[in-house]
């Protein structure tokens, strides 16, 4: 792995394809899920998988996913697999639940006080957004709209360049300082 | 009041501008200043050449010209070297001096001198004085031999925790806590473990591993952190919330050369803290030392160093990276002078038989080289709040100058004095271009436009001056040299050749018309022996000097001290107070700096340094003639 590897694999994507659980059920993993996460009831995930591999997602097993470096890991499973899936995620994970009864996000970038989202939404949308999370690229085929609605910030993407674009003029503002001219102003700092 | 005084007092505050002095107290306020004014004698005429730092406090302690005391600019020229600019150092320290000081001529008398960070003391040679560091712009740190705007510092300089890059400090982001011991109560506690670099230190000291601890106390998110030595919240440096500074904290630095270990003193500004505690800042102060900074070293007993930070150069460096805002720069220039004072009292109550006093402030001058411009703005806001900061920084200064007056007592004659003031900043002169188009200069700028290749291959200099093709090298701010075959290396002007190409170089910056302006900004160029006529012109001036008009300096360096431009004057303060000192006087002729240390020696009848050139200004005398 490359440094630029390294820099876009520091945020992770887990996609769990739960069909047999229930969103509206009660256990330790979800309701720890659902503390947080942002739920849409009105999802249709049929395909997601799909879009999810062809994101450059890699399958998983749950007891597998502790220490994966990949950037999105697409784990087929239950209820335990939801367990191991949050144990295993840090700040810089986005887990996202595809189960019987609706879809939930959680996680990174995620808005954790919008409880649900009434919008619906289909596989396309949902890999988009997991897309532009966790930093993955999409194909020209990709017709997805992203789910603002589940962002803790919407202009996320806008924010990150602002900030490289800070940082870089701050390393220029270093340069000039060190290039100046002798007949150039010296601060006396 | 005796005839004459006990003591002598120098209170230097770098690049203190009467004019704007005057300003403000006519708006009201600065009452210590008002004090001194109407107590003793003010010269509002105060001049002095080169108008920069280390030339100007070089004749302020030894009474003598720029061309005796050896230092003209602010930067060196190391002789036989060639005459490139990259081959100077920045001009501080006693090393360099060829002038005796004050200090050292009563010294040798037996009298017993207390100097502070007095930019050209250090190392001391005094046998019965204190002294604390001064060879630079801060205390206890250095600058000599330095190139460009380097220094280093005891213990080291100040940094930044972050979670966006900055150029100096670290950069990383939060985890869950684990593995730590007394967790404070609250939600979800993050760590973020940091490998802390200690930077620009004088010796080099290990790094240490820090961890910063963030929490939500409440509901509203992360508000809180901690900074820890280890993953022990009971072992915490401070717990702080957004925008709030830390108390004091005391740590132990390993120095890398012998593995001793120093105290270190230091305070943390808690700049950024976003609720999920993904946007995180944490400025830190540099770490003042307790040692390796005072001469004789054992009177570091005589302070207190636990609860003050040096906070060099008022963190301006950190305002410009992006880091501090203006209040928390204000808060540090509080910072500094509190470290100041804390310095001076405890030496004084120590030394109370003391019988000579040196020090220097520079807050002003770190401003003005930050904010000058913005207070000739036409956006009023931009003005107004350059405004609100320079007076805020003249008020830390005047409760300096109070607190000093009380402690002087009425036996102690006072001078308070700036080396030079400012002008903002103009269009730039380059020399080397000017020279060029006269066929002197061998001068090309660098043609990749690419920052980093320039940084990577040139080592911060963007442009290339053949000095083997050059009849003339311009070096430091007021110099040109004639590249004479066998002095310099790499020179080629033939010693029969030296006045001829001399007079091209003054007649090329005279003639010289500005691009920007179409006017030529060069007010004087003269021979080298001819700026003997205002004390310039010794073995570390070039052959031939000039000087610009006042409305092309880059805030000063360049220009005659008579020079104004805009809010802006080059004039340096000047008054005294104090036994035989006139009161509420206005003394409107010009006086020189070289003129203080006469004055010192006459009003206290001690022994004069061997190089002062200067003479007692009998003027602002109530009796002016002392001698029996």
């Amino acid at each position: 792995m490359d440094d630029k590897d390294k820099i876009m694999a520091e945020k992770k994507a887990i996609l769990l394809m739960l069909p047999s659980v229930a969103l509206s059920g009660a256990s330790e993993a979800l309701d720890k899920l659902k503390k947080k996460a942002v739920l849409l009831a009105n999802a249709d995930s049929a395909g997601l998988e799909a879009l999810a591999l062809e994101l450059g997602g890699k399958k998983f097993e749950a007891a597998a996913l502790e220490g994966a470096e990949d950037a999105l890991l697409v784990v087929q499973g239950d209820e335990a697999a939801l367990a191991a899936a949050l144990e295993a995620a840090d700040r810089r994970t986005l887990v996202v639940v595809a189960a019987a009864d609706g879809v939930a996000f959680y996680g990174l970038a995620v808005d954790s006080k919008a409880g649900s989202v009434a919008r619906a939404v289909n596989a396309q949308d949902i890999a988009v957004t997991i897309a532009t999370i966790a930093d993955l690229p999409v194909s020209a085929q990709c017709t997805g709209g992203i789910i603002y609605q589940a962002m803790k910030n919407p202009n996320l993407k806008l924010d990150e360049i602002r900030k490289l674009k800070e940082a870089l003029v701050r390393m220029e503002s270093v340069i000039q300082r060190d290039n100046r001219e002798p007949w150039d102003k010296h601060d006396c700092a | 009041m005796a005839a004459k005084a006990k003591r002598a007092a120098l209170i230097g505050y770098d690049c203190l501008i009467p004019k704007r002095l005057e300003v403000m107290l006519a708006q009201g306020g600065l009452d210590n200043f008002r004090k001194f004014m109407q107590e003793g004698s003010y010269i509002p005429e105060g001049f002095n050449l080169p108008t920069v730092t280390p030339p100007s406090w070089a004749t302020i302690c030894t009474g003598a010209w720029p061309r005796t005391h050896g230092v003209e600019d602010y930067y060196y020229y190391h002789e036989g070297r060639s005459l490139d600019y990259k081959e100077t150092s920045q001009a501080f320290g006693s090393s360099i001096l060829t002038a005796e000081t004050i200090w050292d001529a009563w010294d040798k008398a037996g009298k017993k001198c207390l100097v502070v960070n007095y930019p050209m003391s250090w190392p001391s040679k005094m046998q019965h004085g204190v002294m604390i560091m001064g060879e630079g712009l801060s205390p206890a740190e250095t600058r000599w031999p330095l190139h460009g705007n380097e220094h280093k510092e005891y213990l080291c300089s100040e940094s930044v925790i972050s979670t966006d890059f900055y150029p100096m400090g670290s950069q990383g982001t939060f985890d869950d806590a684990e593995g730590w011991a007394n967790l404070p109560e609250g939600e979800e506690p993050l760590e973020m473990n940091v490998r802390m670099h200690f930077k620009e230190a004088i010796e080099p000291l290990e790094d240490q591993t820090w961890h910063c601890l963030v929490w939500q106390s409440g509901d509203e998110g992360y508000d809180r952190m901690a900074l820890c030595p280890e993953k022990d919240y009971a072992k915490a440096f401070f717990t702080i919330q957004l925008g709030q500074w830390s108390e004091p904290a005391q740590h132990d630095f390993v120095v890398k050369a012998d593995g001793r270990t120093e105290k270190g003193v230091f305070r943390a500004k808690l700049m950024q803290l976003s609720d999920d505690a993904e946007e995180f800042k944490l400025y830190i102060s540099g770490i003042a030392g307790r040692c390796g900074f005072i001469a004789p070293a054992e009177a570091a007993a005589q302070i207190d160093f636990t609860k003050h930070i040096t906070a060099n150069d008022i963190g301006l460096v950190a305002y410009l990276h992006g880091i501090i805002d203006t209040d928390t720069v204000c808060e540090l220039v509080d910072f500094h002078s509190a470290w100041l004072w804390n310095t001076i009292e405890s030496l004084i109550k120590a030394n109370a038989d003391w019988d000579l006093f040196y020090m220097h402030s520079h807050p002003i001058d770190w401003f003005y080289h930050g904010w000058l411009s913005e207070l000739d703005s036409t956006d009023d806001a931009v003005r107004t709040k350059a405004e609100k900061m320079e007076r805020y920084i003249y008020e830390v200064e005047d409760r300096l100058l109070g607190r000093l007056m009380d402690i002087m007592g009425d036996e102690t004659v006072m001078c308070v004095c700036s080396d030079h003031g400012a002008t903002p900043l103009g269009p730039i002169l380059n020399t080397a271009h000017a020279l060029k188009e006269a066929g002197l200069c061998s001068y090309e700028p660098k043609k990749s436009e690419n920052y980093w290749d320039i940084y990577e291959e040139t080592e911060g200099f963007n442009y290339v001056l053949d000095v083997s093709k050059s009849l003339a090298v311009p070096q430091r701010y007021m110099f040109v040299y004639v590249n004479l075959k066998g002095r310099y290396p790499g020179g080629i002007v033939e010693q029969e050749d030296y006045e001829n190409v001399r007079d091209r170089i003054i007649n090329a910056l005279l003639d010289y018309k500005h691009p920007d302006t179409g006017d030529r900004p060069v007010l004087l160029a003269v021979r080298k022996e001819d700026a003997h006529v205002f004390g310039m012109g010794g073995a570390q001036a070039g052959d031939v000097v000039y000087v610009l008009k006042p409305e092309y300096m880059a805030e000063h360096g360049y220009g005659l001290p008579t020079g104004e431009s805009g809010c802006g004057s080059l004039k340096n303060l000047l008054m005294f107070r104090g036994p035989n000192i006139r009161k509420g006087y206005r003394y409107t002729r010009p006086r020189w700096l070289a003129d203080i240390v006469p004055t010192f020696c006459y009003i206290t009848g001690n022994p004069v340094p061997a190089d002062a050139e200067g003479a007692p200004i009998y003027q602002i005398m109530e009796n002016p003639n002392l001698v029996d």
